[in-house]
């Protein structure tokens, strides 16, 4: 198997995130998220899977899911990771959304987005309540 | 004030006209997070108590999830680090199995073209972007093989030895000027990390540091033309 790049693992990765049916929860959603994650660095990085990632991602090429200890404060709802140049949020409802971050502040418009069960997205949580 | 916060303190008063934002976890135990913006360069240090600090350079999108570029123990260590990363040209560097696939990346070439131009199966450029060492030989025929050139440099406080490599080792010493790491040709991609291998003329290399006591640390930098 010839390993494939990071850009080409990412784009994979969000391919078969996006195909999965919505999620209900915060548990299915990150649960899912790991899922395809794991599985697509072990199909196509040829990095094999660090034990020490339960803790820290280990600087060793493969990419990791955001562990518990980045979560950081956000909006009612809605669970952040941060992680070094990303922030992945998760709602309530399951749905994922995905920002690439430089100086603490998002870039551009999200990377992934994935709406929750009831069809609301992270967005949708962010938005003023009336 | 936790370590973090008062590191944040400490580089604000050194760089008065720098960017910082500190985001604090949901429980102080866990990981912070402060952004550095320093002229055109971006930092990403994190902190977990006690004390283990991360400290990466800005990075583009192409990846997710990945750890810190460099690790540290000690607060004064992760601060000159950090001092040196917002004062130079010079990056943060991810360890060896990261960098050298970031750099075929970067150079557009795929693991079964470079394969094809060292004369190995694919399987053996795999393995060497995944080891934790490797021969200074070995690395000099990866970045040849990438149209690179390799340079290794011995850094000392007072000055700088770069060690040609090849059949035959000679070591030149850098006039000061020189020694500075932004006279390196301002084109050029760096990428640096510190001692890789335990054979060849980086041993040699490594036997000058022990031998002058002096403070040194060993450095091999990959200097890589831009393209045009």
């Amino acid at each position: 198997m010839v390993p494939w790049a990071r850009s080409e693992r990412l784009n994979e990765f969000y391919q078969r995130l996006r195909r999965r049916p919505p999620f209900a929860s915060f548990d299915e959603a990150w649960a899912g998220l790991a899922t395809e994650l794991h599985q697509v660095e072990d199909e196509f990085s040829g990095i094999q899977r660090n034990p020490d990632e339960t803790t820290e991602a280990p600087p060793d090429g493969r990419m990791y899911p955001p562990h518990m200890s980045r979560e950081h404060g956000d909006a009612a709802g809605i669970r952040s990771f941060r992680q070094k140049a990303h922030r992945t949020s998760f709602a309530g409802n399951g749905a994922i959304e995905i920002v690439a971050i430089q100086g603490g502040t998002q870039i551009d418009k999200p990377l992934f987005e994935k709406p929750g069960a009831d069809g609301r997205s992270v967005a949708d949580y962010r938005l003023p309540t009336t | 004030m936790n370590r973090i916060e008062s590191l944040q303190d400490e580089l604000q008063k050194r760089f008065p006209d720098s960017w910082f934002r500190l985001t604090a976890p949901l429980r102080p135990t866990d990981q912070w997070t402060l952004d550095i913006r320093h002229h055109s360069r971006w930092l990403v240090v994190d902190w977990t108590a006690p004390n283990r600090f991360g400290v990466s350079s800005a990075s583009d999108c192409s990846a997710y999830g990945e750890g810190a570029d460099e690790l540290y123990s000690d607060s004064k260590e992760a601060m000159d680090r950090i001092v040196k990363l917002l004062s130079t040209e010079e990056r943060a560097a991810p360890p060896l199995p990261a960098l050298l696939s970031r750099i075929r990346e970067d150079r557009d070439v795929t693991q079964a073209q470079l394969a094809q131009k060292l004369g190995l199966a694919q399987a053996s450029v795999s393995g060497m972007e995944r080891r934790k060492d490797i021969q200074l030989s070995t690395l000099q025929r990866f970045i040849e093989a990438l149209d690179g050139e390799l340079e290794v440099v011995a850094r000392f406080q007072d000055a700088s030895y770069i060690v040609q490599t090849g059949e035959r080792t000679q070591i030149e010493k850098l006039s000061e000027e020189e020694s500075h790491e932004t006279a390196l040709p301002a084109k050029a991609k760096q990428f640096s990390f510190s001692a890789l291998t335990r054979h060849g003329s980086l041993q040699q290399c490594q036997r000058i540091a022990e031998q002058t006591r002096a403070r040194g640390r060993i450095l091999a930098v990959a200097s890589v033309a831009s393209a045009a």
